[in-house]
């Protein structure tokens, strides 16, 4: 997914690298700084994600985990995906220095979208909930793949026919992307609820005391 | 701060860095990243390329180009990601790769490399495998030289393709460059806390300055 140095035309990657900036300046300004930890374990989590290959049919696709990274930390995702996608070009020599605008835009733009559409759907019925977690894992994937096809539109003059392939190419990503993000979703809401997005229902809210006194019982 | 809150985020942090570590065991292989290589055999120039997953790129476009970006040939891989092309001049020679969705590799083939290859193109009116059974008489400097630059070939061919094999680890994300990055993110995340620690010190300071 990501664009390699060279591809794209100078007014494509200097655009890129403006609307980045910009959201890299949002994200920051928006940015909690108690929640600095989860911002920097979520990058970390992207940058090694796109080294778990996926193997299917003769294209080369990776993880990208921009949907759970986004649906976490909102407008936070622009800089932690940043900064995971320049070391990703300094150390794999994955995509490039020049094209870093382009690639941020390319996987924090769904980032942004699926937090917007599905923060309010994880706290509802669990198989709601399982199926907004699928959605933004497919779904981030899918409108990356529209962008990366928009992105070469401007060298290759043809949408349709890069944007089907970069779709196909990734729909085993988007399907294991959406699984995973089920299981991340439903692991963070038994761990730790307070790093979703949302607010949770009144019951649940409740609900804390009742492990202290298991706590309890099993430490008399 | 109660403890749980302190302790409910390090569960949550060991848990998330955990489950990349997993998923990373257990892929099967590494992606991404179009590499290139190119080197010169005879009056041959082989090209080769992988995408660092291990996959070859199978009818990607290979433009041959000189250094001031004059396209010279253009060709597509094969199957097994290889593409193989007459030197055409002996200049040196800028081997890009296309391989589709934004995917590009190159690879510069230098001055001594494509100049020697050319001096050999040079003689080729002699007959370049000299017969063995040539009388010692008519053994020529030029018949000796073709055979000569034939036999160091030879020799020269494993240790070629070890050079593209290392050229391949090379570029390989391996487990210090996965270091690497961590540990880079950890640096900046450390950068944060101390803004914020400064910004909470700088707040009390303030506070106490206000209240007598």
């Amino acid at each position: 997914m990501h664009i390699s140095e060279g591809v794209l035309s100078a007014p494509v990657l200097i655009s890129g690298a403006a609307l980045a900036a910009a959201g890299t300046a949002i994200g920051l300004k928006r940015l909690d700084y108690d929640r600095i930890a989860q911002v920097g374990v979520l990058s970390s989590a992207f940058f090694v994600a796109s080294l778990i290959h996926v193997n299917v049919g003769p294209a080369s696709v990776h993880l990208i985990l921009n949907g759970i990274v986004g649906l976490l930390l909102g407008w936070s995702a622009v800089p932690a995906i940043l900064v995971a996608l320049t070391l990703q070009a300094i150390f794999f020599q994955y995509g490039g220095i020049t094209v870093l605008g382009i690639n941020t835009l390319i996987m924090a733009l769904p980032a942004l979208a699926c937090h917007y559409l599905f923060r309010g759907l994880l706290w509802r019925r669990p198989s709601v909930a399982a199926t907004a977690s699928f959605a933004c894992g497919f779904l981030a994937v899918f409108l990356s793949a529209l962008l990366l096809g928009s992105a070469l539109y401007f060298t290759e003059k043809e949408f349709m026919a890069v944007a089907a392939l970069a779709v196909g190419a990734n729909l085993p990503v988007m399907v294991v992307e959406g699984v995973i993000t089920i299981f991340c979703i439903a692991f963070l809401k038994k761990v730790d609820p307070g790093l979703l997005p949302g607010k949770r229902p009144a019951e649940n809210r409740q609900a804390p005391p009742a492990p202290d006194r298991e706590e309890v019982a099993d430490a008399s | 701060m109660h403890p749980d809150q302190i302790r409910r985020p390090l569960a949550t942090l060991m848990g998330l860095m955990v489950m990349p570590a997993i998923l990373l065991t257990a892929a099967s292989a590494w992606s991404h990243g179009l590499s290139v290589f190119a080197w010169v055999e005879g009056t041959q120039v082989q090209v080769e390329s992988k995408f660092s997953g291990g996959k070859r790129p199978v009818n990607a476009v290979v433009r041959v180009l000189d250094l001031a970006g004059n396209q010279l040939l253009e060709g597509r891989t094969d199957s097994q990601g290889r593409w193989v092309f007459d030197l055409p001049q002996r200049t040196p020679l800028r081997i890009v790769m296309e391989a589709g969705l934004g995917h590009r590799g190159e690879w510069l083939l230098q001055a001594a490399e494509t100049k020697a290859a050319g001096e050999e193109s040079g003689v080729t009116e002699t007959p370049s495998p000299p017969p063995a059974t040539l009388p010692a008489a008519e053994i020529t400097t030029d018949h000796l030289e073709a055979h000569l630059r034939q036999v160091v070939e030879e020799a020269l061919q494993p240790l070629q393709a070890r050079l593209a094999r290392l050229e391949e680890r090379r570029r390989n994300p391996g487990l210090q460059e996965i270091l690497g990055g961590l540990g880079y993110i950890l640096g900046l995340v450390g950068v944060g806390a101390y803004v914020q620690a400064r910004r909470i010190r700088a707040r009390r300071t303030a506070g106490r300055g206000q209240a007598p």
